[in-house]
């Protein structure tokens, strides 16, 4: 399984109200170049062309702490080509909310991978262990 | 209890209310806040309804419902779901899958947990989903 790669902002984020993460939309971005721990919004990446791929927002499904500890649990994303995708090879969860679509990690596949029509990508968040858990 | 549906239109609704003022003064997003947070929880209660507390902590286990698409043909996918049940407890690592309720609920209770199967189950029921929909294409 990919592990989840942190932008450092998000911490401070977190800190100063920039996120509702149990509101907020959070959103899934493709990439075919590595984003960077120090990038902090979605500006800062060369997403690839969405045209022919189905909707990427994210359900939440429980954002709660349990004796001190919380976690945030996200429902698997199924993307769908309707047409040709372009290469991409990683995977960037981003607030799409948030008033400059602040950046929150980042999943490398270990390859890069195109989708034809018709083909489906899973992303295959950890279920009730959480996508991430604060403590 | 209301249906899932029913929830779901509810949340959807709420939604969209909490993002056309999630920019502004916590006084008109943090009551759509709340909501959302309030049917995230009933719809998830819905899920893990007859499901034994959680032997770590004794809470309410948490149901999720995922969605999962097996292409077909061109343009085309089959559309199923996969039930989890789990807590978020910071003690618990066991959850229970299955494309019934039900059956996730009675895994859970059996203390029958799948986590390192799931994504081979999941492909598995992909495989059965796109067999089903041969079938009823060839009515056979």
């Amino acid at each position: 399984m990919a592990s989840l790669n942190k932008f450092n902002s998000f911490v401070e984020a977190m800190a100063e109200k920039t996120h509702n993460l149990g509101s907020d939309v959070l959103t899934v971005a493709l990439t075919a170049a590595a984003p960077v721990a120090t990038n902090t919004v979605l500006g800062n990446l060369t997403e690839i062309a969405y045209t022919n791929l189905s909707a990427r927002a994210i359900t939440t499904s429980s954002s709660a702490q349990t004796s001190g500890t919380y976690k945030l649990v996200l429902a698997d994303l199924v993307l769908t080509a309707s047409g040709a995708v372009a290469t991409f090879r990683y995977v960037t969860i981003y607030n799409d909310t948030a008033a400059t679509d602040e950046l929150i990690g980042w999943y490398d596949y270990g390859s890069s991978l195109t989708m034809a029509n018709g083909e489906t990508f899973t992303i295959d968040f950890d279920g009730t262990n959480g996508f991430f858990q604060l403590a | 209890m209301r249906t899932q549906e029913e929830i779901r239109t509810e949340l959807a609704s709420a939604k969209e209310a909490y993002d056309k003022v999630a920019l502004g003064a916590e006084s008109e997003w943090r009551p759509y806040s709340n909501q959302i947070k309030a049917l995230q929880k009933e719809l998830s209660d819905c899920i893990s309804e007859g499901a034994k507390p959680c032997p770590h902590c004794g809470g309410q286990p948490i149901g999720l419902r995922h969605v999962h698409l097996a292409p077909f043909g061109a343009n085309q996918s089959v559309e199923f779901f996969i039930y989890e049940i789990g807590c978020p407890c910071k003690d618990s690592l066991e959850m229970s899958m299955s494309p019934d309720r039900e059956t996730a609920v009675a895994m859970w209770n059996r203390d029958e947990w799948n986590p390192p199967l799931h994504r081979e189950e999941a492909h598995r029921l992909r495989q059965e989903a796109l067999k089903e929909k041969a079938k009823a294409i060839l009515g056979k």
